[in-house]
């Protein structure tokens, strides 16, 4: 089966691809200039990597076109989802798990039923968890390389207390993250571009957040609700709203459904959040609702073959 | 499909788009760089305020404590005019049973001082240190020089790392303490360990007969009591660790005026030292241990004065006997019928003596040969080497040695503590950290020894 460009010939998925990539570019901005060197090398290889697998298996398969872009997009997206200590090896992990098993295995490009970079950088977080704990401060050894051929466990790890952080650290993006992740002002800057250039639909990103703000305040009233802006700051999770949870192959429901969707993610979230690891609870909330809405998708696709089965017999 | 007008428009937002992001960035950095700073310079307040107290702080590079596998991180701490105050240290020790220690020790720029010591509790695996005993070490240390060690009475070394021993040695402690005070009242003694027959222990110091003056090594200390050079305290030490790496005394080099050159630090008469470690050995040959030589000095204290010296208020805390013999010159001396001199007695027959055992006279004790024989187990112990006088080592018998606290040289050591009572090992635990933060600071600001 081939997929084919389904909304209208100025937003066929080769030109989404390509503004979500220039939506990307802000967040990649911020890494290279938050980490240096080793986020320019982690985005560009993840990005390359993606890209040359996909296109080997579409030669072997015969299947998918050549010049499809969602694996640079995939590739981007995960590099933001990467400690910047992160090694080449683990990268090249995460693409072929994503790229080869969750996408290749399950029909390639617009047949996955859940986000392929996400799963990618699940599989190495579950698999490899003190391997993707190098996190580092803000612009410091800006050209350093050597975690990106380390073999070893990185040693240095930044503090990560961050209700420590002033307000305008955390808007800036002044405290250790994910590379990408971490300025919520270049994330909301891609936003807007994809919402001027009408290529997101936000009812699952918008009820995803929502819900996310909503739990963690009933979760932090107790404490301190500050928890609950830092967490929204720190924690990645309007990156993943912007970037993952509105992919329209996973997650291509809309209306009261995308809504639907954003809410059961943004409930995944709020519970994992209490876990207090920041990959799982970025990941696992796409992933599981990628699941429930392949699920739905297949249940629709069955009810409408048996209503016209059913209307074929009565007449 | 793509076609080139769209790849053209795209491509021209994302440029303006990585435009705007940069100028965006550089606005956030400009307006979040105060903040951080004030965030970071409160969180080193807070943390290190009461270890070094400084206006700032300032993390070093860690390519400056490479190699010191112990320190984790290192700050200096500056006043406001960017003069440096000193350093804080963080560091983990690890002790011989494999557990950890986290300390932070602070130690100011000029002065080598220890401005404080705290104890981080984040180990895997906890030394078994309290925080009171860690307190204990900070009040002997907090505002005094380093290097530190502990006092004499711990000067120790494993027997398994000695290759010179005197022969005919026998396991236990012995005593040993001079019969008459000097001209200051002091009262020098000696305390031996001996350990499959090497001198594992040993402790130099002197009581008062002023019983309200303090001993000779903490009056030292305090600065009561002072010698030209090194500290007595610290030279008693010195001399102590000196002795238990040759084991010999005679390879001290006493010169005929009671000093040595070949000891460090070491400026003092070291004669009383020698004369009591001589008695000591010697004792150690009889089995004439500290238990015995105490029951003696009460037997003779009870003559003199017929009533015991507890009675009498000479006990000091540790159970010695302070008294100066000096009235009574006669008592540790045999003379025969004429009243003339023939030889010194020993501790025990002295107290034989007094008990009603017999003074033995020369032809008692069989003549000449006989009275060497018997003397040669006392205060002129004839089988000791007497030792190479005027310190001259003939040619080919000096050894080269090293004498050192956690790798630092005896001679550097500036403080001399008593650590936590009834437990030198876990003393050590927080020296170590103290002497490994003297080490890199040593070296990174090339203080002289």
């Amino acid at each position: 089966m081939r997929t084919a460009p389904f909304i209208h010939i100025d937003n066929n998925i080769a030109v989404m691809d390509l503004k979500t990539i220039a939506a990307l570019l802000p967040c990649v901005v911020y890494a290279v200039f938050s980490y240096g060197l080793r986020a320019l090398v982690l985005t560009v290889f993840t990005a390359a990597l993606w890209i040359l697998t996909e296109t080997a298996m579409k030669k072997v398969t015969g299947r998918g076109s050549l010049r499809d872009l969602s694996p640079a997009v995939n590739g981007i997206v995960l590099a933001m989802l990467l400690p910047p200590g992160t090694s080449l090896y683990m990268a090249a992990l995460a693409v072929l798990f994503g790229s080869i098993v969750v996408k290749g295995l399950f029909g390639g490009e617009g047949a996955g039923f859940v986000n392929p970079a996400a799963a990618g950088r699940l599989f190495v977080e579950v698999c490899f968890p003190e391997r993707m704990s190098g996190f580092y401060s803000v612009g410091v050894k800006m050209l350093a390389y050597k975690s990106l051929f380390d073999t070893k466990v990185p040693e240095e790890t930044a503090v990560a207390e961050y209700s420590d952080f002033r307000p305008v650290e955390l808007i800036a993006g002044h405290y250790p993250a994910f590379i990408g992740t971490g300025c919520l002002i270049m994330v909301i800057t891609g936003l807007v571009y994809l919402i001027i250039k009408r290529s997101i639909r936000l009812e699952t990103p918008v009820a995803f957040i929502a819900i996310i703000i909503i739990g963690r305040l009933i979760v932090d009233v107790r404490t301190d609700v500050y928890n609950t802006f830092v967490f929204i700051m720190t924690s990645g999770v309007v990156f993943a709203a912007v970037f993952i949870m509105s992919d329209i192959t996973t997650t291509s429901r809309r209306g009261l459904n995308g809504v639907l969707m954003g809410m059961i993610g943004g409930l995944i979230a709020v519970a994992l959040s209490l876990r207090g690891n920041p990959a799982v609870t970025l990941c696992v909330p796409p992933l599981a609702v990628g699941l429930i809405s392949g699920f739905m998708d297949f249940t629709d696709s069955a009810g409408r073959k048996m209503r016209q089965k059913g209307g074929q017999a009565d007449a | 499909m793509l076609e080139g007008r769209f790849v053209r428009k795209i491509t021209v937002e994302a440029l303006l788009l990585v435009v705007l992001s940069v100028v965006l960035l550089i606005i956030g950095s400009f307006l979040s760089s105060d903040e951080e700073n004030r965030r970071v310079q409160q969180k080193y307040k807070d943390r290190f305020g009461h270890i070094l107290e400084a206006d700032y702080y300032e993390e070093l590079d860690a390519s400056a404590y490479e190699g010191y596998d112990e320190i984790s991180h290192v700050y200096e701490g500056f006043r406001n005019d960017g003069s440096p105050v000193g350093f804080v240290i963080d560091l983990t020790v690890n002790t011989k049973d494999y557990t950890e220690l986290h300390l932070l020790t602070g130690i100011t720029f000029d002065g080598a001082e220890l401005t404080g010591i705290e104890h981080i509790h984040d180990e895997q695996f906890p030394a078994s240190i309290t925080d009171e005993e860690i307190q204990i070490i900070a009040g002997q240390t907090v505002d005094m020089q380093v290097p530190v060690a502990l006092a004499g009475s711990d000067a120790v070394i494993d027997p398994d790392m000695v290759s010179n021993m005197i022969p005919g040695l026998n396991d236990g402690t012995y005593y040993a303490q001079m019969l008459e005070a000097d001209n200051s009242g002091y009262i020098d003694y000696i305390e031996m360990d001996v350990e499959d027959g090497v001198i594992t222990r040993i402790s130099w110091d002197a009581f008062n007969i002023d019983r309200t003056t303090r001993n000779k090594r903490e009056a030292s200390l305090n600065g009561a009591y002072s010698v030209s050079g090194e500290l007595w305290a610290t030279q008693s030490y010195n001399l102590c660790h000196e002795l238990l790496t040759l084991q010999d005394p005679s390879e001290l080099a006493m010169k005929s005026d009671g000093t040595t050159d070949i000891v460090d630090g070491v400026t003092i008469s070291i004669r009383p030292f020698v004369d009591l470690v001589n008695e000591c050995i010697g004792y150690s040959r009889e089995g004439y241990d500290k238990d015995s030589y105490m029951e003696d000095m009460t037997t003779l204290v009870t003559y003199l004065f017929q009533d015991s010296p507890e009675n009498l208020g000479m006990l000091t805390d540790e159970g010695y006997i302070v008294y100066s013999f000096e009235d009574y010159p006669n008592l540790f001396k045999i003379f025969d019928e004429n009243e003339v001199y023939i030889r010194d007695l020993s501790i025990s027959e002295a107290a034989d003596a007094v008990s009603g055992g017999l003074i033995t006279t020369e032809d008692e004790e069989g003549g000449e040969e006989g009275d060497d024989n018997d003397n040669s187990s006392v205060n002129d112990p004839g089988y000791i080497n007497e030792g190479y006088e005027d310190g001259i080592i003939p040619e080919g018998e000096r050894r080269q040695y090293e004498d050192s606290i956690d790798g630092i040289p005896v001679s550097e050591i500036r403080t001399y503590i008593d650590g936590i009572p009834g437990s030198s090992g876990r003393s050590e635990y927080v020296i170590s950290g103290i002497n490994i933060s003297y080490k890199f600071l040593k070296s990174y600001l090339g203080w002289m020894a």
